[in-house]
């Protein structure tokens, strides 16, 4: 039992000192597997896995934003989810500030947690219907007794709309009163609240309408200038993620297949899945319609439960190659910094800057 | 005489019937659509898009009261239609895509029963000749295992190889129209991209016209030939594509043009419209975009402008149109 409580006391104690180690967040070979099927109990013989995520690693430092892209069922979110314990990981270090947290305690999870927060995709289904805004964000306050007083309290909430741009009126109202883009700004005040050091969005401007968007984004990157702030920034779409991130991975099937900062990636994607994402994204300007389409993916997403061999792009993949489809190729550097997993990485990859 | 448009619009309003009164959703949209044209629509969620496009079918259900002075499918009054008559023109005459391929086909029921129904109601042909049909316009969107896919529930598929299914649907009896709401949101981008090449190539040899609604100008720009902008249940732009994107003149457009993330071009802050969309409930008055347009003048807040020609075949709802100010 006082063992217990002087572990917790040594982490509050850690996170209370500022770190000045090379990476904020250092993930290793995590993987997250689901049991699938429906029998009840399990069956290490016969039972079937869905490899969701399966060994990734990465790291983000202080102050950067690392995004990362997929395609539906890639496991982006579920590797977000499982940074922030919100899933139990199958196997694998998440290392926050040099410390191992994802297997640590609930009681030792909880002063870790104020360092790490979250921003949901959908603004609608975030957000309890019945608590009004400022209790919706004072609750991570109340949760780790961070105020003393109530006015401390009041002040500090009034204080996270200010940050966020809402109106200090608006604190009693309900989620319901308020448009998307809003509500996801009561979504960023709540992730604020506890001074976090790194958040995790998912997806966050997804849902909301163009113009929107813009003003979401402007405001993520206003609050980590200010905050100095890091990020992980999981999206779908490759035009939201370039437009925040420093380093961009791509996830495919639950593994990472390239890794490199955003200008390098979008210059010479060296991986063909990263080509033909960024040749499927619509181009806003008609006079450049016809000059496109060369690289197109076809098909769909293999199903994870079952990815095919060797490497798990190769079923659509224009440069397939017969060793493809037998070994696995290995994570490795061609530049500095820019890490693909491919047997025969592009040289001169159609990246869509000139 | 002329060629006939394909579709013809003229001063549709839409109302809901809400306890706090009649809200005004749509404000009267005129507009055509011609043949074999792609018209695109796009404006934000709540602009009116999606429900014009309903009323246009005669599917917009209570609360929601379509009113219009005439929408002509090909030349013939639809708008005065009974329900039975309507009934026959969708599915032969005119087709809708819908934005969710995960709910919009029946799970209780196998794709190709689906399909064949279509083909039966329509058109006067035996059992056997509708399923071929069926397997063929399978083949046609791109379903590789046609003849197996026939007898699959949608459960078995994909959301991609379910939007291509609800694309054969709407095309099996060749409809004069096509309107695709949101045809690829729900979609990856890379299926999305699967999916316009689909609808491009299908178009190309048939005479179908599509109506086109969507959030993303990148799609616009992809396959509009003509396109709308529409803010809080009006028409605020109409121009051909290329005009529109090098050359518009409402503020709007030029916000939403602006906003969008360019995948091809290096970042900074990027320009955002400030302030949301306004409410059914409290429409400012004037023009509806005044509190958000940063070239608002005093009389913008009294005058609701009218529709008016720029340029041929260019209009814009505004009484300050922008001239060589975007960019």
């Amino acid at each position: 039992m006082a063992d217990k409580k002087s572990r917790v006391a040594q982490l509050r104690e850690k996170f209370s000192q500022p770190y000045d180690g090379e990476y904020l967040l250092e993930v290793r070979h995590l993987k997250k597997y689901f049991r699938s099927g429906s029998r009840l109990f399990v069956n290490k013989k016969k039972d079937q896995y869905v490899r969701a995520v399966d060994d990734v690693s990465f790291t983000v430092k202080a102050g950067q934003t690392l995004g990362i892209v997929g395609e539906s069922g890639c496991g982006k979110s579920t590797t977000g989810n499982t940074i922030i314990r919100l899933l139990e990981k199958t196997d694998g270090e998440v290392l926050f500030e040099g410390q191992e947290i994802s297997s640590l305690s609930k009681e030792e999870m909880d002063v870790v947690r104020p360092n790490i927060q979250m921003i949901f995709q959908d603004p609608y289904s975030s957000l309890n219907p019945r608590m009004r805004v400022f209790d919706i964000i004072a609750e991570p306050l109340r949760t780790h007794k961070v105020c003393s007083s109530q006015s401390e309290l009041q002040e500090r909430v009034l204080s996270l709309m200010d940050v966020v741009g809402l109106q200090r009126d608006y604190a009693g109202r309900y989620p319901h009163e308020f448009s998307g883009g809003q509500r996801q700004r009561i979504g960023i005040a709540r992730a604020l609240a506890l001074r976090p050091k790194l958040i995790i969005c998912d997806e966050p401007v997804s849902a909301l309408d163009v113009s929107i968007q813009a003003q979401v984004l402007n405001l993520l990157a206003k609050l980590q200038k200010e905050f100095n702030l890091s990020y992980i920034f999981i999206a779908h779409g490759l035009p939201t993620v370039k437009h925040v991130s420093d380093r961009i991975a791509v996830m495919y099937l639950g593994q990472l297949v390239e890794l490199a900062d955003t200008e390098e990636l979008f210059d010479s994607p060296c991986h063909p899945y990263t080509e033909g994402l960024l040749a499927a994204v619509p181009i806003p300007d008609p006079a450049l319609r016809k000059e496109r389409r060369s690289v197109q993916l076809k098909g769909d997403l293999p199903s994870p439960a079952n990815p095919p061999s060797g490497c798990r792009f190769h079923t659509r993949c224009a440069y397939c190659q017969e060793i493809c489809a037998k070994e696995v190729p290995q994570w490795r550097e061609i530049r500095p910094g820019h890490f693909v997993s491919c047997h025969f990485p592009l040289e001169n990859g159609q990246g869509i800057l000139e | 005489m002329e060629e006939k448009a394909t579709l013809e619009v003229q001063n549709l309003n839409i109302y809901f019937k809400t306890v706090g009164g009649r809200l005004q959703a749509v404000r009267n949209l005129s507009f055509q659509v011609e043949s074999g044209e792609l018209l695109g629509i796009v404006g934000e969620s709540g602009c009116g898009k999606s429900v014009s496009s309903l009323a246009i079918m005669g599917l917009l259900e209570f609360p929601g009261i379509a009113e219009a002075d005439s929408i002509k499918l090909m030349g013939e009054e639809i708008s005065h239609k009974s329900k039975e008559e309507m009934r026959k023109l969708r599915g032969s005459q005119m087709a809708m895509i819908f934005q969710e391929p995960m709910t919009s086909l029946n799970p209780l029921f196998t794709i190709g029963d689906q399909i064949s129904d279509t083909i039966k109601l329509h058109q006067n042909c035996s059992k056997q000749e509708a399923k071929e049909r069926a397997i063929a316009m399978l083949k046609k969107v791109g379903i590789p295992r046609a003849e197996a896919v026939y007898h699959d529930y949608p459960n078995a598929l994909s959301g991609g190889m379910r939007q291509r299914v609800m694309i054969a649907i709407a095309l099996a009896n060749s409809p004069k129209l096509l309107i695709a709401d949101e045809p690829t949101t729900a979609l990856d981008v890379t299926i999305q991209a699967q999916i316009l090449e689909l609808m491009r190539d299908l178009i190309k040899d048939s005479n179908t016209s599509i109506m086109f609604i969507t959030h993303d100008l990148g799609v616009v720009a992809e396959m509009a030939d003509r396109v709308l902008v529409m803010y809080a249940g009006s028409l605020v732009e109409q121009a051909d594509v290329m005009t529109l994107f090098h050359n518009c003149v409402h503020p709007y457009t030029q916000g939403l043009l602006n906003s969008t993330i360019k995948v091809h071009q290096t970042s900074g802050e990027l320009n955002c419209i400030e302030g949301v969309v306004p409410s059914l409930k409290d429409m400012p008055s004037g023009c509806a975009f005044h509190p958000r347009c940063p070239y608002a003048q005093e009389d913008c807040k009294q005058i609701r402008p009218e529709l008016r020609e720029i340029g041929k075949g260019h209009y814009a709802a505004c009484l300050h149109p922008l001239e060589g100010r975007n960019k």
